[in-house]
């Protein structure tokens, strides 16, 4: 069974503790939510998982495999996705060229393509029709040979978790996939996480502050504040969750 | 020997510092590698020429006109150019001081012509005694200057209300504007500041190099490694990376052979970068290039 | 045929055109006019490799003159000290480039930006310094290359013409190749964002590398064809830092990330100087003046503002095809 498991992933910068023992399971074939108030540490936990960062304490396997051997190149390989915050596309690029990048993982012979040599023009061909299939998938096979961006926000998020799916993974990092988006968008993408999930077989971790779209898809939600674990359950126990609402509230308050 | 090839690489050292600072202010204000600076230096000295020699003015006016001179240049240069492409990425922006480059040689070249002409020593060169080391006054001198200027800077920084705020726009342009900071006056001056540093520098150097409109060619890029040497942030660092690079061509040049000098100087350049690529003494995370 | 269809078949005939009318020139112009156009095809090529770097993977070069000179010096010790004619020095002139290319790609891979920029300036520099210092290399006084000959069958102007254009053709529709390919898309991935790029699968230090070593071999091989162009090396031109800058004019000017940049980069920076040749001073201002003009109205290059032209000609022209 390919579980991502990180146990008490600690990282910190200088004098500040941005994780603190952070636990999170994420079994195969679920779709697992990660929640918590501005600042609380999810993107930084999600930069360990990809090894932008390195944590200072702590285990993260995926399967069998030990993260933290992994360059961060690598992980795409153990079948690990992931998308951005802020959207890291590239801009000057097409909608299609932006999918086929993040199809690198599965671009064989360098040397044959270089050249051009047949074989690798039909292997182009047939990474080109995936990507218009995964470019239909998410509704924009319209924009496909559009620059990127010049294209509004929310289709810029929609090429964002193209790229990742690209790649085939099993495991798919989500981070704030509906940001910014507006309720029609918001509700577009969370039945196209909760298929990729039910029929592509994908396990996926969401990063979210939208609580109807976490409510509605996550099996299991874990919270973070202040870089630690305060909660853990079903979204029905995490809603009635006393700790989990004085964190917000205390957000609340902050604003 | 030893102390005496460290006494005049100080004295060149002080002099490439002048260049290196500018390069660091003008920068870490505006992003820009400005790699007119050496032509601003070249500007100077062929002004300082005309005033004194054309013009018949004495040396100090002279002196005082041609700075007045290069800081005019410079601000037009900030007004005209730079002010237009002010938010273009950094390739841009060097690339348009590279065309500031061309213009000023081929006016120089036009206006001046291309041969090289000696340029008066105002300072004498005869050694003079410190410390039981020999060593030119004119070196002495131009530490002097050099050192002067440093304090000079030092001074407005700190107390004076526009070098606060040439600080102010470094650390945080936004911040900057939200207090009511003229940003675009401010960065007009910083261009204006770096005119004045090169109008010394190209006058105090031209002795000792000549004036030619490629005169200050190499020393640009010794000014660069004192800059680099700060992580083109720093203008402690930059002061002392260009000091060592005085040093270093002098000691290399003495022991190597004289046209050593110049190899030194890119050798040093690729080892600072590729042993520290944020430069040696500017460990400061700023915004990315 | 849709947008896309109709300019791309549009786009094939004019370049085939061209490309063949380039075959043809040397029947119908003075051996003269062939030798400037020798010329501007070496830079072309250079330009190229100038432009994989820093146009299509990001990393700004202003030190391909020391790449440009490795290639002339290899050629040049070979033919001099080995006999070794003119195709064999234009290939062991790209390796040695590429060798160095890729030498200098490991060590400077942790620097970006402009810090990068400064670094390869001061690898020109250096090679410069070498060359002017070490007796080997012969200094001012330089080195001789032996007459161009192919299988011992010399040629003159016009025979080296040919091999540079050919040489060019081939090394434009390679570097067309390269960008269409996984590996240009790598390449702008890494330009565009380096943190997408890693979390798709691309090893950065592999492809800034690669790109590194590709991009001083096209110049290594401009350079070892100049060298053969004019049968003589010296520090003199080849020790000079300007000519690194001139690529990066050419590039910026031509346009970034753009084969017809390249093109027309390097005849840009080729034709103005000599056309100006007797009034220096001008040409370099006139230089300076035209690269901030482009800079300020045409920031994409002068291929973009006529890609666009040409554009907008084409679909007056030809609506219905």
């Amino acid at each position: 069974m390919a579980n991502l498991t990180a146990r008490e992933v600690s990282v910190h910068f200088g004098g500040v503790k941005a994780l603190s023992d952070v636990n999170v399971e994420v079994p195969e074939g679920s779709i697992i939510g990660l929640i918590g108030p501005n600042g609380a540490g999810k993107t930084t936990f999600f930069n360990c998982l990809s090894r932008f960062l390195s944590c200072d304490k702590g285990t993260i396997t995926y399967g069998d495999k030990d993260l933290k051997q992994c360059s961060p190149h690598n992980i795409v390989r153990l079948g690990i996705a992931r998308t951005f915050q802020n959207i890291n596309l590239f801009k000057t690029r097409t909608v299609l060229d932006n999918i086929l990048i993040g199809m690198h993982r599965h671009i064989g012979n360098l040397i044959s393509a270089t050249l051009s040599l047949p074989g690798a023009l039909r292997h182009e061909r047939s990474m080109r029709c995936r990507a218009e299939e995964i470019a239909e998938l998410l509704g924009m096979k319209t924009e496909i040979n559009e620059i990127v961006r010049n294209l509004p926000y929310g289709i810029q998020k929609r090429v964002e978790m193209g790229r990742a799916l690209a790649a085939e993974p099993q495991l798919l990092l989500l981070d704030e996939p509906v940001a910014g988006c507006n309720e029609e968008e918001t509700s577009e993408l969370c039945k196209i996480v909760y298929s990729i999930n039910h029929d592509q077989k994908i396990t996926i971790l969401l990063v979210e502050h939208d609580m109807s779209m976490v409510m509605s898809v996550c099996k299991y939600i874990y919270v973070l504040d202040f870089g630690k674990n305060i909660a853990e359950g079903t979204p029905a126990e995490i809603q009635s969750n006393p700790a989990v609402i004085e964190a917000y509230l205390g957000e609340q308050n902050a604003a | 020997m030893f102390a005496q090839q460290i006494m005049s690489g100080i004295a060149t050292g002080s002099l490439y510092a002048l260049t290196a600072v500018a390069i660091v202010l003008i920068f870490r204000n505006t992003r820009t590698i400005n790699l007119a600076q050496g032509d601003f230096s070249m500007v100077g000295a062929f002004m300082a020429l005309l005033f004194s020699q054309v013009l018949h003015l004495s040396l100090i006016l002279a002196f005082v006109a041609a700075i007045i001179s290069v800081i005019v240049l410079a601000v037009l240069v900030e007004l005209l150019v730079m002010r237009k492409i002010r938010n273009a990425d950094w390739l841009t922006l060097f690339t348009a001081t590279l065309g500031v480059y061309y213009i000023l040689h081929g006016l120089a070249g036009w206006l001046w012509g291309r041969d090289t002409k000696s340029f008066p020593n105002i300072f004498s060169v005869t050694p003079v005694s410190i410390g039981g080391m020999l060593i030119s006054e004119a070196h002495v001198i131009n530490i002097l200057i050099a050192g002067g200027i440093g304090l000079l800077l030092f001074l407005f920084f700190k107390y004076t209300k526009a070098g606060i705020a040439m600080r102010a726009i470094t650390d945080d342009v936004e911040a900057a504007q939200l207090m009511g900071i003229p940003v675009k006056f401010v960065v007009t001056l910083t261009w204006a500041v770096g005119g004045f540093l090169a109008a010394f520098a190209g006058m105090l150097l031209a002795p000792i190099i000549y004036v030619s409109p490629g005169m200050m060619d190499t020393v640009l890029i010794k000014g660069y490694v004192g800059a680099v040497f700060g992580g083109l942030y720093s203008i402690p660092g930059a002061i002392v990376g260009s000091l060592l690079i005085g040093i270093a061509e002098n000691i290399a040049g003495g022991y190597l052979g004289a046209q050593y000098k110049v190899t030194i100087a890119f050798v040093m350049i690729v080892l600072i970068l590729a042993l520290r690529p944020r430069g040696l003494m500017g460990g400061q995370a700023r915004r990315e290039v | 045929m849709n947008d896309a269809n109709k300019t791309f078949t549009i786009d094939r005939i004019l370049i085939i055109g061209f490309f063949c009318s380039l075959l043809i020139l040397p029947f119908f112009v003075a051996s003269f006019y062939a030798s400037l156009l020798t010329m501007t095809f070496i830079y072309i090529i250079a330009a190229i490799g100038v432009n994989i770097l820093t146009g299509y993977t990001g990393l700004v070069t202003v030190g391909h003159g020391g790449f440009f000179a490795i290639g002339a010096y290899t050629t040049a010790l070979m033919g001099k000290y080995l006999g070794v004619s003119i195709f064999p020095g234009l290939c062991a002139g790209g390796v040695a480039a590429g060798v160095v290319g890729f030498l200098l790609g490991i060590i400077f891979l942790r620097l970006s930006g402009a810090f990068l920029a400064i670094g390869t300036l001061g690898f020109a520099f250096a090679v410069g310094s070498i060359l002017n210092n070490w007796s080997i290399f012969e200094g001012r006084e330089g080195i001789s290359l032996p007459p161009n000959s192919i299988l011992g069958f010399r040629f003159g102007d016009v025979g080296l013409y040919y091999f540079c254009v050919i040489t060019m053709i081939f090394l434009i529709l390679f570097a067309s190749s390269l960008i269409k390919s996984s590996v240009g898309r790598a390449f702008t991935a890494v330009r565009d964002s380096e943190r997408a790029a890693e979390s798709s699968g691309i090893n950065l230090r592999f492809y800034k590398t690669l790109s590194f070593t590709i991009s001083a071999a096209l110049t290594g091989m401009a350079g070892a064809l100049f060298a053969h162009h004019t049968n003589y090396v010296s520090s003199e031109t080849f020790g000079d830092t300007w000519l690194s800058v001139d690529f990066l004019v050419a590039v910026v000017v031509g346009g970034q990330a753009s084969l017809a940049g390249s093109i027309l980069g390097g005849a840009f920076v080729v034709l103005l100087p000599y056309y100006l040749s007797e009034y220096r001073d001008f040409a370099f201002i006139l230089k300076g003046v035209i690269l901030i003009l482009v800079l300020l109205f045409a920031p994409a290059g002068l291929s973009d503002l006529l890609g666009r032209l040409y554009r907008n000609v084409v679909d007056r022209i030809a609506p219905e095809i």
